[in-house]
């Protein structure tokens, strides 16, 4: 059974490795494969069915244990297939951009943060989840350091001070369950709620917890550090971020609320209502500050603060249909987005105003964007509109008409700010700013884009197991 | 007031002085210190539960019987690790800010960045 840590731990030991062989090609090599045998042991897991594994030895709940379900394998694969899309926007002989002189350092961090991601997405230990938060997330920080221009150095060090805060406010918490129940372990913190004497210490932990993965998740309004962390950052990092980041931080945002507090303590405070308030209010400004950006990577990023919204809409239901669409909606919503960000790479200045003439400069590039932006908006045939439908269906049955009014209401604003990236490919001009496009990245848009049209007409298979994992969830 | 919660207090009293120093002012060295306060107010959390009323170190030998919770203690032994971290990068970060920019007065670098860059 230990198999179920490998996907945390092959990208942790590779880190080092990569840093000790060096060299530019050689590490890239070494981090595709670290990257390609931790997703291989993710499609492993999913043979091996449901399990837990006592680290050391040790048996729950005193030691640490990895929990394998069906909910946090869709994450797993996420996570893996965003490294390895990351990777190919940063081909060794493009590196260019990365202002570091040891590129080395640059993919052993990259590692490191996947390792951290997964581990955040594997584990069933409450302090554990810190620990992997803080892995990844200082690795996060020293990755959008090294984004191109001296913007990236203040987008990290806010992402720093920011992320610092949500990732103390879940230590926190934690350890008031811990006062709370004296265990770690989040089967064992469950059980011991009911019969803990220390009511208001599990609320407030439990209160502590939950906004801690909300800032990190970015749901509105504590979504300050994402935009310049999306966009500030280098092109791989964007791409691992948009496509991932903020999806564990909301997978163990679930798992907190169904696998520690469950249902009745959710509803006991109002944690259904609180959601869908803020779920609506980042879907409306979320969609709003979008509409207003110049630079292209900043709307996709204030895009993706709608589409937290869209996600935690779905969350709020409580139900087995709006945890399965959400779930739908991470997977979908981390390809496109994903995909859209390995667009916006390479450009030499991402300013919308120097779109116009892509099209014909790099016509695959502009198709890809085109189609997946699409996606992104819902448009029927696409991965997106059977994610949106799915989500809509869920708000419609749960009887929250609010959550179906702003969500009908921000995908209204979505077509205009899809409307200013698109619209602008096609127009013809005498643009000639250089690009950048290696194979890599032409295979990154090809697949995230047909994968996207691919869900859309063939959508079956993912939606099983978005079902099986809200069933695990509740 | 109930005295044997006073480092309950005392780290409630930290939690809010270091999260309004992190929020309120504009020099980063500042909001780390600000940040380093909140976490150790954390800490002090932690290392309070673990304590029992004349227990000893935990030490398996003759003549101690009440001895305090190790693992709170131990907890916190990595969340320092984690917090030296983020300091150490936060600071290396504004060291490359000030190389950047020349300076780390939030005020003078939004005038900078008024000037349009590429």
């Amino acid at each position: 059974m230990n198999s179920l840590v490998l996907p945390a731990l092959i990208p942790l030991l590779a880190a080092p490795l990569i840093v000790l062989v060096g060299g530019r090609k050689r590490a890239w090599i070494l981090a595709w494969i670290a990257l390609a045998a931790a997703f291989a042991s993710v499609l492993h897991l999913f043979s091996l069915g449901d399990g837990q594994n006592a680290l050391g030895g040790w048996d729950a709940p005193v030691g640490i244990t990895y929990v394998i379900d069906a909910a946090n394998r869709p994450i797993l694969l996420l996570i893996m297939l965003a490294g390895l899309l990351g990777l190919l926007c940063a081909p060794p002989d493009r590196l260019a951009w990365l202002e570091t002189p040891r590129p080395a350092i640059f993919y052993a961090l990259y590692c490191l943060c996947v390792s951290g991601l997964a581990g955040m997405a594997s584990t069933g230990d409450a302090f554990n989840v810190f620990v992997f938060l803080e892995i990844s997330s200082l690795a996060t920080y020293a990755l959008v350091a090294s984004g191109p221009g001296r913007k990236a150095l203040r987008a990290a060090f806010q992402y720093l001070v920011l992320g610092t805060l949500g990732g103390s406010f879940v230590l926190l918490g934690v350890g008031l369950l811990y006062m709370a129940t004296g265990s770690l372990n989040m089967a064992d913190i469950a059980r011991l709620i009911p019969a803990s004497p220390l009511h208001n210490a599990v609320l407030v932990g439990g209160a502590f917890v939950l906004l801690g993965f909300m800032l990190k998740s970015a749901l509105f309004p504590l979504h300050q550090w994402l935009p310049g962390a999306y966009s500030r950052s280098p092109n791989a990092v964007a791409v691992l971020l948009a496509a991932s980041g903020t999806k564990v931080s909301l997978y163990a945002l679930c798992r907190i609320m169904f696998g520690v507090f469950g249902l009745s303590w959710l509803l006991a405070h109002h944690v259904d209502k609180i959601l869908l308030i803020l779920a609506c209010a980042a879907m409306l400004f979320g969609s709003l500050g979008a509409i207003q950006q110049t630079r292209l990577k900043a709307l996709l990023a204030w895009s993706s603060i709608a589409q937290i919204g869209y996600i935690v809409l779905g969350i709020s239901t409580l139900s087995q249909a709006g945890l399965s669409a959400a779930w739908l909606f991470m997977l979908f919503h981390g390809l496109i987005k994903g995909g859209l960000f390995v667009c916006a790479s390479g450009l030499s200045s991402d300013r919308i105003k120097n779109l116009p003439g892509l099209g014909r400069r790099d016509p695959l590039r502009a198709t890809c964007m085109t189609l997946l932006a699409l996606a992104l908006l819902g448009v029927p045939l696409t991965a997106g509109f059977v994610s949106k439908w799915l989500l809509l269906q869920a708000v419609w049955d749960s009887g929250a008409l609010l959550g179906v009014v702003v969500f009908a209401l921000s995908s209204l604003l979505a077509v205009a700010y899809v409307a200013r990236i698109v619209l602008p490919l096609w127009q013809s001009s005498d643009n000639s700013q250089p690009l950048i496009t290696p194979w890599t990245m032409r295979l990154g848009m090809l697949l995230t884009t047909a994968a996207a049209l691919l869900f859309g007409v063939w959508p079956g298979p993912v939606i099983e197991l978005c079902r099986q994992a809200a069933e695990a969830l509740l | 007031m109930n005295l044997g919660l006073i480092n309950g207090y005392a780290a409630v009293a930290l939690l809010m002085t270091g999260l309004y120093i992190v929020l309120a002012y504009d020099n980063p060295i500042k909001r780390l210190i600000g940040l380093s306060i909140f976490q150790a107010a954390i800490f002090v959390l932690y290392i309070s539960m673990g304590r029992i009323a004349g227990g000893t170190a935990p030490i398996l030998a003759e003549g101690f019987e009440h001895y305090s919770h190790p693992l709170p203690h131990v907890l916190i032994l990595t969340a320092i690790v984690v917090g030296v971290a983020m300091l150490a990068l936060g600071l290396a970060l504004i060291v490359r800010i000030y190389e950047e920019y020349g300076s780390i007065d939030e005020q003078h670098i939004l005038e900078l960045e008024r000037e349009p860059d590429a």
